[in-house]
């Protein structure tokens, strides 16, 4: 398959190649006002419809034929340029765009729509930065995560999360990208917000399914979020607070057009505020205890241009959780002096990600152009305990401590390179290779006493795993004739763990017919594998979460995705997509039934099943992207399964994030440049759940009688996941009320999640009806009960940009 | 320990902050389910040479404590053998259930002796009820080739000296594995003790009673790699315990192997002159897959289950269209004696209970 592949790209690029005589232009693209390259502009000749889109570095090389030329570049929220000449040789031509000031500017509609409809990428949603901070949120903290949960396709975990399940896979098949950087875990609060600062975000996209072939390491989606790379023109920044966080931005040049910054930060703060309380509570008590929970995440980015065509970029995140309980206690009313004695007790709970990336873009030539990088992915897990007690009237002191620590460390160098042969034509190819450090998890124990015989210092659970993985890829987008284009690649994977290697070979393909102006059809292949797993309950969303990798006994998983799907903008103002998709999932991991999240990581292989997954669906998208009011509608209808030999007893069962019907509306409003408004609105089918409604005694047999937990009954849950929870909607409504002041613009955000206070399902129990005792008629009985999580939840927050 | 408790209560203290949130958002929906009738539930083990004995009960459905479930007295067992009908079952009468007096059982015996080598089943037809059936294979006995004792002092923490220790039995029971084919077993121990029940110091007299007690020595085994299923090691979690001693052949496919178990002792303080004996039975059973699928998914259901953080166990059942289980069990024993038993002329009083 790959070989045939190959020589299929091989011979079509010659053919292209050599077709006609030609000239390029190429250059960068770029906001005038900031200097920021824009990524995913559109540039095409209008005459013959040849056109490309800038790279993930603002650069583009469009090779057109000799003569007079009308080349537009057009992207969402600037005014298009357009631009006539006569091309008589290779030309470098850099474009700026301004921002765009009419939300009405018809020429752009068609720009858009022309990226939609003419592109061979299906499955791919480019989210707009811009707006999704006018969509109301949870406690008023924007976040690129609970946007990707409104699209179809992509289903959300438990209430609050950030987590995302795509198109049937699970929560380890999706790849975090953060400026080409694995991120591993992606969530902060338990799950509640992302590590993603959209202060510090310049784009974001979301592919789930037709991936091109230089995405891999997941199976189900690649969520690719660029940073902003800092204003060359001048000094700028915000500031925001709001109910949980605040956060600072600053941007602006080092060298002026040379060299830029930006700096964010955000750190929560309930800690601090809460500590007066605490202290409070604790005024007439001798335990004294106190505890407190806060996040904070830094991201950081510089870059340099030495020439045109080099430039060097260096950035960073860094990000963590803490959480802390801290006790201390004095008993001093023994009668016996020598037995007073002082306590304290500290139990820390921390994680999180360091991450940073050095990139070198040279272009070669006006048709080459590369990127090299070297990464660094680091994910922490931490867990301690200390235990101190100190004789107040001798020098007996004795101390427990207790760790357990896990976590993955990536480094990672790679170059790509984008070749631009023809103007129907162009090629990525690249290669890679990551040194994966694994940590599984290990527990440190030490007991000091003056008691020497007691001291002890032990570790134990596992010890690091290392692992290489070696990537090479190679992509070619072609235009076959006027209506037909194709991205067709091979993404090759080589992972080596523990004198074990694996091999994946990974076609792609995607095709592009253009069934007329405003209406095309497409068509996607793509196979997928990872090298990694992650351990991980269904019930709850927590940082004990361990990335492993495969192992001889756990193979790769592996991911076969087709796709069909169809876009249209004949609607004025709205595009709409389709899309069908059938996805099947082998190696999958899931823990054994009874077996949990917790412990050494010791023994790991043995907790886990292998089994099989299977998805299928359909998703609809309408999206109005300009005007005073803009946003999508988006609906799926799907079905997602699961098999495992030791699971359910062998039967297929449904997962866990099945959801037959998923919709969200998403709005945006904008009245004047003082007002607008945003509305969310989801929809979704219950969740599957495993409950019992019957009960059963057991084994009742000479020498079968229980001995554990003796006189417990059974519970006759019939299948995994045999019940759906109440359907789960919920609206959200927010208004933004800027003004302009002397410095800047001041915005005050007042959203409402959850405006009429539906109480949707977290957890479901069987539990006694607690009524009334007194009531004659009071009967104990067990009901079901429903736990919600998050009933109406106002929030107010206030930023300011200068 | 403190670091035990300290760990425990912070992922309590998660737990407890989550459900602070949702416990204000509590509420009581309905049930649809549709119409639930109650399940019939099988409980059967054939053994080789043994009448069968087929125990009939009732599921209840959670929500309705005081459920009267119809009755199954007057229910149709029928058993076939190797496909073939041969009897209904004989209702002999009603059993509580010996740990959860608010169930009974319904008894029913055949009149035919369970052979290994065939294939049984246990078909039920009772008014109120769907009608349920179940199938299991009797397999062959799987012999014990030798067993070796030896005396020994049982340190259970050997971190801590001082710990109190005590005297065991340490047995090395050895078979063969059959080939081919997969196997599923039980380690069965019990031991039997006669306890004088007067002062030793003065001569035995007759007219005093021996007390006999029979003890199941439950997870027995646990320290031999291959009964010994832990999972792992873990400060958070309610561990699994591999109470039936139960284990498959997959590491020993076709093998000789010799399992370790041990069995406690009482050096010295067994007077054989006072009629005091112990007697020790241990059994290696050969069981139905269907069996072993029960007792380990059973097991696992007890203690996994109200655990928020793990995902709950099914109960394996080979019941179609009810729960329980029908399996089949040969097993294989040898017994070691201290003292005779019984012996005639000696006044034996017996536990109501076995242990």
């Amino acid at each position: 398959m790959g070989k045939s592949l190959f020589s299929i790209l091989f011979f079509i690029s010659i053919f292209l190649g050599l077709s006609g005589q030609k000239h390029i232009i190429s250059g960068y693209i770029s906001d005038k006002t900031s200097g920021e390259r824009l990524i995913g502009t559109n540039i095409y000749e209008i005459e013959s419809l040849i056109g490309t889109i800038t790279n993930n570095y603002g650069f583009y090389s469009l090779s057109l034929p000799k003569g007079p030329v009308w080349v537009m570049v057009s992207y969402l929220g600037y005014k298009s340029v357009l631009l006539d000449f006569d091309l008589v040789k290779d030309t470098t031509i850099s474009f700026v765009l301004e921002p765009s000031s009419s939300e009405i500017e018809e020429i752009t509609i068609i720009a858009t729509n022309r990226s939609n409809l003419e592109t061979t990428q299906m499955s791919m949603i480019d989210i707009p930065v811009e707006k999704f901070k006018n969509l109301p949120v949870l406690l008023g903290e924007a976040d690129v995560m609970k946007i990707i949960q409104l699209l179809p396709g992509v289903q959300s975990g438990t209430e609050g999360s950030t987590g995302i399940y795509v198109r049937g896979g699970g929560p380890d098949q999706n790849l975090f990208l953060l400026d080409g950087v694995p991120v591993y875990n992606a969530s902060h609060l338990f799950g509640f917000f992302s590590v993603f600062n959209p202060d510090a975000v310049k784009s974001v996209q979301l592919y789930k399914g037709g991936f091109p072939a230089r995405y891999g390491e997941r199976l189900s989606s690649v969520v690719d979020i660029r940073m902003k790379e800092g204003n060359e023109k001048e000094t700028h920044g915000s500031f925001s607070t709001g109910i949980i966080a605040s956060k600072l931005s600053l941007e602006g040049p080092l060298i002026k057009n040379k060299s830029s910054y930006i700096i964010s930060g955000r750190r929560t703060y309930i800690d601090i505020l809460s500590m007066p309380f605490q202290t409070a509570a604790n005024k007439n008590y001798d335990s004294k205890t106190y505890g407190g929970y806060y996040f904070y995440d830094l991201n950081g980015k510089v870059n340099y241009k030495f020439s045109d065509k080099n430039r060097v970029f260096l950035s960073a995140y860094l990000g963590s959780d803490k959480a802390y309980l801290k006790d201390t206690y004095k008993s001093d009313y023994s009668n016996n002096p020598d037995d007073w004695y002082e306590s304290k007790e500290k139990i820390g709970l921390g994680w999180g990600n360091i991450i940073s990336a050095l990139r070198w873009n040279y272009l070669i030539n006006n048709r080459l152009f590369s990127n090299t990088t070297i990464t660094y992915s680091r994910y922490n897990f931490d867990i301690d305990n200390e235990f101190t007690e100190k004789k107040l009237n001798s020098n007996e002191n004795s101390r427990d401590y207790f760790r357990y620590y896990s976590g993955i460390q990536d480094f990672t160098t790679k170059v790509d390179f984008d070749y631009f042969p023809s103007g129907s034509h162009s090629i990525k190819f690249g290669a890679a290779w990551t040194y994966h450090n694994f940590k599984p998890g290990v527990t440190s124990f030490s007991f000091d006493s003056e008691d020497i015989e007691s001291m002890l210092d032990t570790i134990f659970g596992n010890q690091s795993i290392f692992a290489r993985e070696y990537v090479a890829y190679i992509e070619d987008k072609i235009s076959i004739s006027s209506r037909i284009s194709m991205n067709a690649g091979l993404h090759t994977a080589a992972f080596n763990v523990q004198d074990t290697a694996y091999f994946s070979f990974q076609p792609r393909i995607s095709l592009l017919f253009m069934a007329g102006k405003k209406i095309s059809f497409k068509a996607s292949y793509s196979k997928m594998s990872q090298f990694v797993h992650l351990l991980t309950t269904s019930s709850v969303n927590l940082p004990t979460d361990l990335w492993l990798p495969v192992t001889r006994k756990l193979l790769p998983p592996v991911a076969h995705q087709f796709a069909l799907g169809a876009n249209s903008s004949m609607f004025r103002h709205f595009d709409v997509s389709l899309e069908l998709f059938y996805k099947t999932m082998d190696n999958l991991i899931e823990y054994k039934e009874g077996a949990g999240f917790t412990g050494t990581g010791k023994g790991w292989e043995s907790k886990v099943e292998r089994g099989k997954g299977k998805a299928y669906g359909a998703e609809v998208l309408i999206e109005k992207t300009k005007g005073k009011t803009t946003g999508w509608l988006g609906y799926t209808l799907s079905k997602t399964d699961r098999e495992f030999e030791n699971l359910n007893f062998g039967k297929v069962f449904p997962a866990k994030y099945d959801r037959r019907h998923d919709v969200s509306l998403a709005i945006t409003h904008k009245f004047n440049e003082k007002r607008d408004i945003g509305l969310v609105w989801v929809y979704g089918t219950g969740n599957a759940t495993t409950l019992g409604y019957m009960t059963f005694p057991a084994a009742s047999l000479p020498n079968y009688l229980p001995n554990f937990y003796y006189g417990q009954d059974l519970v006759d849950y019939e299948s995994r996941n045999n019940f759906r929870m109440p359907s789960y909607h919920r609206l959200d409504l927010g208004a933004n009320f800027h003004k302009q002041k002397k410095n800047g613009v001041r915005t005050w955000t007042i959203s409402v999640y959850n405006a009429y206070s539906r109480k949707n399902p977290f957890i479901l129990n069987w539990d006694y009806d607690y009524g009334d005792y007194s009531s004659p008629s009071y009967s104990e009985k067990k009901v079901l009960k429903q736990y919600s999580l998050f009933p109406i939840i106002p929030s107010v927050a206030y930023s300011f940009q200068f | 320990m403190s670091f035990i408790r300290g760990t425990d209560k912070f992922l309590i203290f998660i737990f407890a902050l989550l459900m602070l949130v949702s416990t204000s958002c509590e509420t009581i929906i309905d049930f649809n389910k549709g119409d639930i009738k109650p399940k019939i539930v099988i409980y059967s083990v054939l053994m080789p040479d043994s009448l069968i004995i087929v125990r009939l009960g009732s599921s209840t459905p959670v929500f309705e404590p005081d459920f009267k479930a119809p009755k199954l007295n007057n229910a149709e067992v029928k058993l076939f053998v190797n496909d073939n009908y041969v009897e209904s079952l004989q209702y002999i009468g009603r059993n509580q259930s010996e740990y959860n007096h608010t169930y009974s059982f319904e008894e029913f015996q055949s009149r035919m002796k369970a052979n290994p080598h065939d294939n049984y089943r246990v078909e039920v037809e009772a008014s109120g009820y769907e009608s349920v059936s179940a199938n299991c294979f009797l397999p062959n006995t799987v012999e014990i080739i030798s067993i070796d004792t030896s005396h020994a002092f049982y340190q259970p923490d050997p971190s801590w000296p001082d710990a109190p220790s005590w005297s065991v039995i340490n047995c090395k029971l050895k078979f063969k594995d059959p080939p081919d084919i997969e196997n599923y077993y039980r380690l069965y121990a019990s031991y039997t003790t006669g306890r004088y029940s007067s002062d030793k110091s003065q001569p035995y007299s007759p007219e005093r009673p021996v007390y006999v007690e029979k003890h199941v020595l439950w997870g027995v085994g646990g320290g031999d790699p291959i009964i010994n299923t832990k999972q792992e090691e873990s400060f958070f979690e309610d561990e699994i315990y591999n109470e039936y001693s139960i284990f498959t052949d997959e590491l020993i496919s076709g093998k000789e192997y010799t399992l370790r178990l041990a069995v406690p002792n009482w050096p010295g303080s067994i007077d054989t002159a006072y009629h005091e004996f112990v007697h020790y039975h241990i059994e290696l059973q050969s069981i139905s897959r269907d069996l072993y699928l029960y007792l380990r998914s059973s097991s696992a259901h007890r203690v996994k289950e109200g655990n928020f953080f793990s995902e709950p166990v099914l109960v394996y059942s080979n019941v179609e269209n009810g729960l329980g289980i029908l399996g089949g069990s040969f097993a294989s024993s040898r017994d070691l004696k201290i003292g005779t038993y019984p012996v005639e002329g000696v006044n034996y009083q017996y536990s109501e209970y076995d242990y």
